[in-house]
């Protein structure tokens, strides 16, 4: 078990057109047996980054840490790491039980009976012991990914690396096992860093969830703190589905408003210190948009937004309505009471506390929703904003 | 009567449709389709391959020699004489055959090792990201693409005891004392391999280039965070990842081999020494220059069946395993 | 095999008038007949050929095509021409072919009635050579051209090396090989490439044996005398160190270049390898001199000739025509023209009156060297023993050059070959 530290991290690689900057000056903390995930679209560099906690890639600058052991320059084998592939990448040639003692047969020195015996504990525990005998050819792809999972878990590493390892399964597999490695997670305590673009994976397996892009760390923080204080815009439109809707808005400090073409809302009491310019992004989760049935009757009447509907997703339990306002195109996701159809006119609420404003040209945050990002802070959270 | 009239029918429809190409109308349009592409090709695999080895096969079994080499049909049955006579040990034909077929086998193992070896290596070397590994590849290729007899008479210059370049070189840098035979005692069928080995070798390297291009690369990662060496890796991914693309080129140079002629039929002159002569070679010396063609089939049959018989039992104990398992 | 069309013939020779005039003369025998004909290929052949059946047509109107065949592969090719009896009319034959390729059927009988009377009269030929030519009672071919392996010598180098004279028999050999202090080698002979039982046939008719016994019904190499000369040969590198080791790999062409480039001041070999000798700058016939090969033990001389001759194959649909070219190219001056060109001496006995044979060395092959002369036996199986012999005594003289030669390999080698020989015959 070792605390990993990546400290300025850095790896370009030279191509044909120049060098391409793969990871810019990484700084991350993993906590020993945290589960760290890393997210963002591809290319954004978290594979790289993790290929370079586990010494697949040399580090162009910085240096990578394990506890207080410098391993920048070690081998992989010299890290003592596991790592799980998004193929897989079991031996084809050799037997689950093979392919899982590979790992103690090249990298220990235990007999044979002891490497036999870890393998089948884990593999009880994997449930996977009457696949054992069988090469992976023979296995379903669920049945591939537990042997190369039971693979990493029987070295008892002191760091887990997974590299999209759910990608290849299908949704209803992909589920079940989200919450199986989460469990299995916790009852080994190995600090495991987990790489994803699917942010799905990236809100509920980790105990904090590493959003980059470009190569570059947008934000580190608890789901829930990227989820409700994203530090930038690009955070706040990763995270989360469908994705919050981004406004383009005129700031009137006179008038204490923001505005554009179509509505026109008074700056949030908390925001108004922090406001300064004259353009701001406003974003607005779809779930905390609310359509207004009885618009006399509402309580704050001034703030309603007339729009257009332009086509509805019903998803069952709730329903994507997709809105036109002012030319931008707004996402309410609503209970549905309504039956609202494309074409139909209907007002929407957008409560002023649940408005997050960013910076136009930064995209940087300067106001959050008042969402409470862990239940023990909620009364703290309500009311003003916080950067995390 | 109505149910037997319309059995009658039935069976004279059957008949029909059985008499011509029974298993032909059983077959559906596409599968038609493949039949008349593949028509011309068996028709040449007869002409060319089969009807030599019934006709060989056939004149094993009778007395053709010079006196009937005009008129083999003519020549008398003979049952399974031709084949006791080239079998007897203790004769001196027998005892020549037998010795060649030990040639053969050490001719046909002693190409594969260094064929192989030399292939692999060449292909890994390739595999490797270098400058130049393109330019290397082709001049990798070139004893392969070479015309084979040229190829042969230039080595047959360089292995000559006094005048050859071989025995120069070695001589000069101190490996050995005296000139070497190279091409005649027993050395003959060492040089026979090494030459047949240089011609051959860059076709198994293609294909273990081919292999080793197909292995992903991810399972030299998962090796390397396993703790393998490179040895290791080598020994337990990239070998065991040959090994359909292996179990071919063994299976082909042994073969390609053992009824390889030009080799040593170039290579050694017009008075091959005894040690090179493998059975191919002795096949035809005995069969050709002696119009023994009754006798000269019986051994070519005896080869055929060696060569066969080494070809199932490899390919029932090692290909059949793990070819039809690892190949996908 | 280069085939000649007669379209290439009549350009090459510029024979447009020769063809008219042969229309015209052609006293109507010969009038539009074409014959096929086949030779082994050599220098020189072609401008032969083509000059010989351009003035051939011109006499009869008989048309010549002919083309080529390389040693290596003619036997496989008259093998096929005769199991399906296809081919050439008239085709060059080897004499050790003979029995096997008669037996076949390859041969038409040129004593029979449709080509006797025009065939050469044989009546000119030496006894030896209508030995070789004739097979149980068949004549098969008209000898062509022949050779006897001959002593030569380069006397300057000889003289230099401080030895007299021509060796008389193995021990002058012997000594005189050993006293001789030259920088090259005082004697070499083809080695095992090219058929090394000529060597040992030649011992062994040097030590009083004889290959087969007298009704050619029973090996008789085998015996001391076989015996014998196959330890002299092998003993010749590794008694004696005679012979140099490295001509064990040597074959036709490197003999004949190693004694043009005088790395050797004497060999034993045929009429070619003077002609190898002469065709080098700055050398003369005058520099050598020939005499019949060392004697053995007992005074026995004996060396190999070789012979071809030229034969009809039996399904020709014109054997006068054939016989005529036959004939034509038995003259003396044809016959010594071929012979020359490919370094051999003329069967027709007038052809050494012409210009190439003007010279005393020729005269030396024909009257010392012919007489001691002998061949390989014409008997059905041959071809099998002469494999086998070739075979073992090319195992015993490279064993001896490698040092893997053993007491009794010798008898047992020889054994095995009369037990294959005995089987054959």
């Amino acid at each position: 078990m070792a605390r990993v530290i990546v400290d300025d991290l850095t790896k370009e690689y030279n191509s044909p057109g120049g060098s391409i900057l793969a990871v810019d000056e990484l700084n991350l903390e993993i906590d020993d047996g945290e589960f760290v995930v890393f997210v963002g679209p591809s290319g954004c560099g978290k594979s790289t980054t993790l290929r370079c906690i586990a010494g697949l890639e040399t580090v162009t600058d910085g240096t990578l840490h394990f506890g207080d052991e410098d391993v920048t320059d070690q081998k992989p084998k010299e890290r003592n790491i596991a790592m799980v592939f998004q193929n897989y990448a079991l031996y084809p040639h050799m037997t689950s039980r093979e392919n899982m003692a590979f790992g103690l047969k090249m990298s220990t020195d235990l007999s044979k009976d002891v490497i036999d015996e870890r393998v089948e504990d884990t593999a009880e525990m994997m449930g996977i012991k009457e696949l054992l005998a069988d090469k992976p050819k023979a296995l379903s792809g669920g049945q591939q990914q537990r042997v190369a999972l039971g693979r990493a878990i029987v070295r008892d590493p002191e760091v887990f690396l997974m590299d999209e390892p759910l990608s290849n399964l299908d949704a209803k597999l992909r589920a079940q096992m989200r919450t199986e490695l989460q469990q299995l997670q916790s009852e080994l305590d190995v600090t495991t860093v987990y790489v994803t673009h699917d942010q799905t994976e990236a809100m509920t397996m980790g105990d904090r969830i590493v959003v980059l892009n470009d190569g570059k760390l947008q934000q580190v923080g608890t789901p829930l703190e990227c989820y409700h204080r994203p530090a930038n815009r690009f955070v706040a439109g990763f995270l989360g589905s469908p994705p919050m809707n981004f406004l383009e808005v005129d700031v009137d400090l006179e008038s204490g408003t923001l505005s554009n073409s179509a509505f026109s809302l008074p700056i949030p009491e908390s925001a108004v210190d922090d406001v300064s310019g004259s353009k701001l992004t406003l974003g607005i989760r779809p779930e905390h948009v609310s359509l207004v049935d009885a618009v006399e009757t509402h309580a704050e009447p001034d703030h309603l937004i007339e729009t257009e509907v332009t086509v509805t997703e019903p998803m069952g339990d709730i329903t994507n309505v997709y809105l036109d306002v002012g030319g931008e195109s707004l996402t309410v996701t609503s209970d549905d009471r309504l039956g609202v159809r494309g074409g139909d006119t209907v007002h929407i609420h957008v409560p002023a506390a649940k408005i997050h404003l960013f910076d136009a040209e930064s995209g940087e945050a300067i106001k959050h929703s008042d969402e409470p990002i862990d239940s023990t802070r909620i009364a703290e959270a309500s009311g003003h904003a916080e950067t995390a | 009567m109505a149910s037997t009239t319309r059995q009658f029918r039935r069976r004279v429809a059957d008949l029909q449709l059985g008499n011509y190409l029974p298993f032909y109308s059983r077959l559906s349009e596409e599968q038609r389709f493949a039949y008349k592409l593949l028509a011309p090709g068996l028709a040449m695999m007869c002409i060319i391959h089969f009807l030599p080895i019934i006709w060989g096969t056939l004149i094993s079994f009778m007395g053709v020699d010079s006196t009937y080499a005009r008129q083999w049909h003519n020549a008398p049955f003979v049952g399974l004489e031709n084949y006791l006579y080239v079998l007897d040990p203790r004769t001196v034909i027998g005892g020549r055959f037998w010795f060649s077929i030990r040639q053969t086998v050490i001719f046909a193992v002693g190409s594969l090792v260094v064929t192989y070896v030399l292939g692999l290596t060449a292909a890994l070397v390739l595999n490797q990201k270098f400058k130049g590994r393109f330019v290397a590849r082709t001049l990798l290729l070139l004893p392969w693409v070479a015309p084979v007899v040229v190829t042969l008479l230039i080595w047959r210059m360089m292995f000559q005891q006094q005048s050859g370049i071989i025995n120069n070189i070695l001589l000069s840098i101190g490996i050995i004392d005296e000139p070497i035979y190279w091409l005649i005692g027993d050395n003959t069928i060492w040089t026979l391999v090494l030459t047949h080995s240089w011609t051959q070798f860059p076709l198994v390297m293609i294909m273990l280039y081919a292999g080793l291009q197909g292995i992903p690369q991810q399972l030299y990662e998962a090796a390397s965070i396993d703790g393998a060496s490179r040895w290791q890796k080598f020994r337990y991914v990239t070998f065991p990842q040959l090994k359909p693309v292996s179990a071919v080129v063994v299976l082909l140079v042994m073969l390609w081999t053992m009824i390889n002629f030009t080799a040593p039929y170039v290579l050694l002159g017009a008075q091959p020494p005894r040690a090179g002569q493998v059975g191919i070679l002795y096949i035809y010396e005995f069969a050709f220059s002696n119009f023994q063609f009754g006798r000269g089939a019986a051994m070519s049959v005896i080869l055929f069946i060696i060569a066969m018989t080494m070809a199932m039992v490899y390919y029932k104990y090692l290909f059949d395993d793990d070819f039809t398992e690892d190949s996908q | 095999m280069r085939e000649h069309t007669r379209r290439k013939v009549l350009a090459t020779t510029g024979a447009v008038s020769a063809f008219s005039l042969a229309g015209c003369i052609s006293d109507g025998n010969g009038d539009g007949t074409t014959i096929e004909t086949r030779y082994m290929d050599a220098p020189g052949a072609e401008e032969y050929f083509e000059e010989h059946a351009a003035n051939f047509e011109e006499e009869t109107g008989i048309h010549v095509e002919f083309e080529f065949v390389g040693w290596g592969e003619a036997q496989e090719v008259l093998m096929s021409d005769i199991t399906s009896q296809t081919g050439p009319d008239v085709q060059e034959i080897a004499s050790t072919w003979i029995p096997e390729q008669a037996d076949a059927g390859g041969w038409m009988d040129l004593e029979s009635d449709e080509v006797v009377d025009h065939i050469p009269d044989t009546g000119m030929f030496e006894e030896g050579a209508m030995d070789v030519a004739t097979f149980q009672d068949d004549l098969v071919g008209i000898p062509w051209f022949w050779g006897p392996r001959a002593w030569q010598q380069v006397d300057e180098e000889v003289e230099n090396g401080g030895v007299g004279g021509h060796p008389d028999d193995w021990d002058d050999l012997v000594d005189q090989a050993q006293s001789y202090d030259g920088d090259n080698d005082f004697f070499a002979l083809m080695g095992s490439d090219f058929e090394p039982m000529r060597n040992f046939a030649m011992f062994l008719w040097q030590s009083g044996g004889q290959l087969l016994n007298d009704d050619l019904s029973e090996p008789a190499f085998h015996n001391e005398e076989g015996v014998q000369a196959l330890e002299f040969y092998a003993d010749l590198y590794r008694e004696y160190d005679v012979l140099p080791s490295e001509t064990v790999e040597w074959a036709a062409a490197d003999i004949n270049g190693a004694f043009a480039g005088r790395q050797m001041a004497s060999t034993v070999d045929a009429l070619g390898t003077v002609g190898a000798y002469e065709d080098e700058d700055g050398h003369s016939l005058d520099d050598l001199s020939i005499s019949a090969p060392p004697a053995g033990p007992d005074g026995d001389g004996g060396t190999f000739f070789g012979m071809e001759l030229l034969g009809i194959h039996p399904w020709t649909d014109e054997p006068e025509a054939a016989a005529q070219w036959i004939d034509y190219l038995l003259r003396a001056e044809p016959n010594a023209e071929i012979s020359s060109t490919i370094g051999f001496l003329p069967t027709n006995p007038d052809g050494f009156d012409t210009d190439y044979y003007d010279h005393d060395l020729y005269d030396a092959f024909n009257e010392d060297v012919f007489p001691v002369a002998q061949t390989y036996p014409q008997v059905l199986g041959w071809g099998e023993i002469e494999g086998e012999l070739n075979s073992v005594v090319a195992e015993v003289i490279q064993n001896a050059v490698t040092g893997d030669l053993e007491d009794g390999d010798i008898e047992d080698a020889l054994d095995d070959a009369a037990e294959v020989a005995h089987q054959t015959l």
